[in-house]
């Protein structure tokens, strides 16, 4: 009836393992939840934006200029540039204190085509990690330009699953949902991004933003190849609203410049400061903070 | 009152439960875990090594941080993880092989291609290009979540195989080829009865998935898991998860990590908001609570189990089973033990896993209710030791942990009568063989 010594030993050993391992633990844990608290307690909610295709990390300077020109708020610019080595390099000084900081997110693989998107979105994931390690925020919000939307599409649907890190608005500019093709003919990127909606937070708000300079498409891509991410958002995310911008300056590669488009960047993706802020530090209430 | 924790040496008790394990289906039951726990060691081994190990989730990539001096760790997570989906994710149809074969030697007949039909005829069940979603088998129903499953179509296709079969002899390799060939249309007649019914059963699973009940189903019970918990619930969920796995047929083990993660996501927002955890709005949700406090060693606190077994067993094979389940099992990975010490079934076994998950829940909760600890607020990475877990979950508070070390002692204290009984039924079983009028081989 007695425990024999080599069972007794047994049993010793696992009491070990068992202290040591918790030490280890509690430690793990205590470090984790302090990491956890920090980016709660985190103020920044930085826009991530990612250019369109053949474009480089440079492709938003003109425009981050144009928006702080106008909202004196001193954004700072931020470039992220994934080679396909894997390597990841950082260029860019981070503001202290900055709450909404511009980081966009460029790829030495800047090609076209859905199986470059995959690889583009795979890339972005990698980018998008070291980025949440490197600067800590609990929500972000996203900006696509031409393929950049189809990136973020992809990168939504099988990437992104974050416990803590929520994306708020996402505006893809000129984004080419089903290619050049005409709405009757649905291309593999378009059926398979319908397929795997359901993994888009729902509580995430997308603005898509169509030039055009005729009626049916802004020089390059076709106005219908836009309106198509109403297959993808509509009915799936918070809300979904198509904006087509006409005139001056509304040709495919013009879009981020345009004026319009500014202000829509301005008055829909990024924070609403008091106006009377001119240096933006003053403390910020989230929307959904305590009421 | 000791007399009431004797109820191991009631002679009553005993002769029933000797009485249980002669029926025909539990010992073909029982011969098949047995035959099958080296399968399901390995497989427990592979799990280890690759989703503690070497993925960054589980509990020792993560605290040993595998990501930053291990950058290959993803291909060798699934060159190691391949072992464990062609061992334990592959163990219903080896548990119809080794059940059809047991079965006819039952009936004191060998008939090798019996096996061989009864495993063909499980995967043709359940394997169908209909709904074809890319050609991705639906792997879950091989898995070990479907033991029982396999154990019975193995036995009712050894039962078809016994009545209409020819008995060939064991030692026939000596046997001409012409033989073998006329044996095998001497079978003719259980092979077709075979396919007939197993083809029926396939085309009404096809049908069954076609309209994608088999779906709607699961997501029916998801929408209401994702509702507000209430305590019953709680409770509830845990007794149905562990009589689940008692049946041989764990599908819900995987449900706790998942449900209510709307008041998980609420918990963790506000302990992180708050820097506290000890007001957390809902400390009592099922999934914290059940996979913190109920789960030592994996489903029916199978921790406390293993020790008790080292500690008072007088069985030299339960305690070699033990000691070789005890690593996966500190970690959560307890297949080797079910199989092992026979507990899927064994009504010796039953009371004390479904009511000691529920015990140390209820104690769990009225200490968080004492304000004694915390809730369990925050993530803890996979297959956290389960003694480790409530130390993780509230974010290293030692108080949680010397209360689970506490609770592990009582339930090592409610196992022991009962494996004491175990090697009661035992005993009487082996004395019984001696006697000789047993019908069993071996």
């Amino acid at each position: 009836m007695k425990l024999s010594k080599k069972y007794w030993l047994i049993v010793i050993f696992f009491a070990i393992l068992t202290l040591i391992l918790a030490i280890f633990g509690a430690c793990r844990a205590r470090r984790n939840v302090q990491l956890m608290e920090t980016r709660q307690q985190s103020r920044m909610s930085p826009v991530i934006m990612i250019p369109g295709s053949s474009a480089s990390v440079n492709r938003f300077d003109r425009l981050v200029a144009k928006i702080n020109r106008q909202d004196h708020r001193n954004h700072s610019l931020i470039k992220v540039k994934v080679y396909n080595s894997g390597k990841i390099v950082f260029t860019g000084q981070m503001r202290p204190n900055d709450r909404e900081p511009f980081i966009v997110v460029g790829f030495q693989n800047n090609h076209d085509g859905y199986s470059n998107i995959k690889k583009q979105a795979a890339m972005f994931n990698r980018a998008f990690n070291r980025i949440k390690q490197r600067y800590s925020f609990n929500n972000f919000k996203g900006i696509g330009h031409s393929n950049g939307g189809l990136i973020y599409t992809y990168f939504l649907e099988h990437y992104f699953n974050e416990r803590q890190i929520r994306l708020t608005k996402l505006m893809t500019i000129g984004s080419p949902y089903n290619f050049s093709e005409p709405t009757s003919r649905k291309t593999q990127m378009l059926s398979d991004f319908e397929k795997y909606r359901s993994r888009i937070p729902e509580s995430l708000i997308v603005y898509s933003v169509a030039g055009s300079e005729n009626y049916v498409e802004d020089g390059i891509v076709q106005l219908s190849s836009v309106l198509a991410g109403k297959y993808i958002y509509q009915k799936q995310v918070k809300h979904y609203t198509q904006i087509t911008v006409t005139g001056k300056l509304s040709e495919h590669s013009d879009l981020p410049q345009n004026r319009q488009v500014l202000d829509l960047i301005e008055r829909y993706i990024l924070n609403q400061l008091a106006q009377d802020d001119p240096t933006g530090n003053q403390p910020q209430q989230p929307a959904n903070n305590n009421n | 009152m000791i007399d009431s924790f004797a109820f191991y040496d009631n002679p009553k008790l005993v002769k029933r439960l000797v009485r249980f394990r002669q029926l025909p289906f539990i010992q073909v039951l029982q011969r098949t875990m047995l035959t099958l726990f080296p399968v399901a060691l390995i497989g427990a081994f592979a799990w280890l090594i690759a989703r503690v190990f070497l993925s960054p989730a589980g509990f020792l990539g993560n605290i040993l941080a595998i990501k930053s001096w291990f950058p290959q760790y993803r291909f060798f997570y699934y060159v190691v993880n391949d072992v464990y989906n062609v061992t334990i994710g592959f163990i219903a149809p080896y548990a119809a092989l080794a059940s059809a074969q047991l079965t006819l030697r039952q009936h004191q007949k060998d008939i090798p291609i019996a096996g061989i039909f009864a495993m063909a005829s499980y995967v043709l069940i359940f394997l169908h290009d209909v709904r074809g979603r890319d050609g991705i088998i639906d792997m879950r129903y091989y898995s070990a979540h479907w033991f029982i499953i396999g154990v019975l179509v193995g036995y009712g296709i050894g039962l078809i195989f016994a009545k209409f079969g020819q008995q060939s002899r064991v030692d026939n390799f000596e046997l001409k080829s012409r033989d073998i060939m006329s044996r095998a249309f001497d079978n003719l007649k259980p092979l077709l009865i075979v396919l007939v019914l197993t083809f029926l059963i396939h085309v009404i699973y096809a049908v069954i998935r076609t309209f994608e009940v088999d779906t709607m189903v699961s997501q029916g019970l998801a929408e209401l898991l994702n509702r507000n918990s209430n305590y019953g619930t709680t409770i509830i969920m845990s007794i149905v998860i562990t009589l689940s796995a008692w049946l041989g047929f764990p599908e819900l083990l995987n449900v706790p990590s998942s449900m209510f993660s709307g008041e998980l996501y609420a918990n963790l927002n506000y302990a992180l908001t708050h820097k506290s955890n000890w007001e957390i709005p809902y400390p009592f949700t099922p999934s914290a609570l059940y996979n913190g406090f109920a789960n030592f060693g994996g489903v029916g606190v199978t921790l406390a189990f293993v020790i008790a077994i080292l500690w008072v067993s007088r069985q030299r094979n339960l305690q070699r089973v033990a000691v070789a389940s005890a690593v996966p099992v500190f970690f959560n990975v307890n297949y080797p033990l079910l199989y092992g010490a026979v507990m899927i079934l064994n009504p010796i076994y039953l009371l004390p896993t479904l009511l000691l998950p529920v015990f140390n829940m209820v104690v769990a909760s009225a200490l968080i209710l004492l304000h004694v600890i915390p809730p369990l607020a925050y993530p803890i990475p996979v297959n956290t030791p389960g003694i480790l877990g409530p130390l993780m979950g509230s974010g290293g508070n030692w108080l949680t942990f010397v209360v689970s070390i506490i609770l592990l002692l009582i339930d090592i204290a409610v196992y022991i009568p009962f494996v004491k009984l175990a090697d009661r039924v035992d005993q009487q079983l082996a004395d019984k063989r001696k006697g000789g009028d047993d019908r069993e081989t071996k």
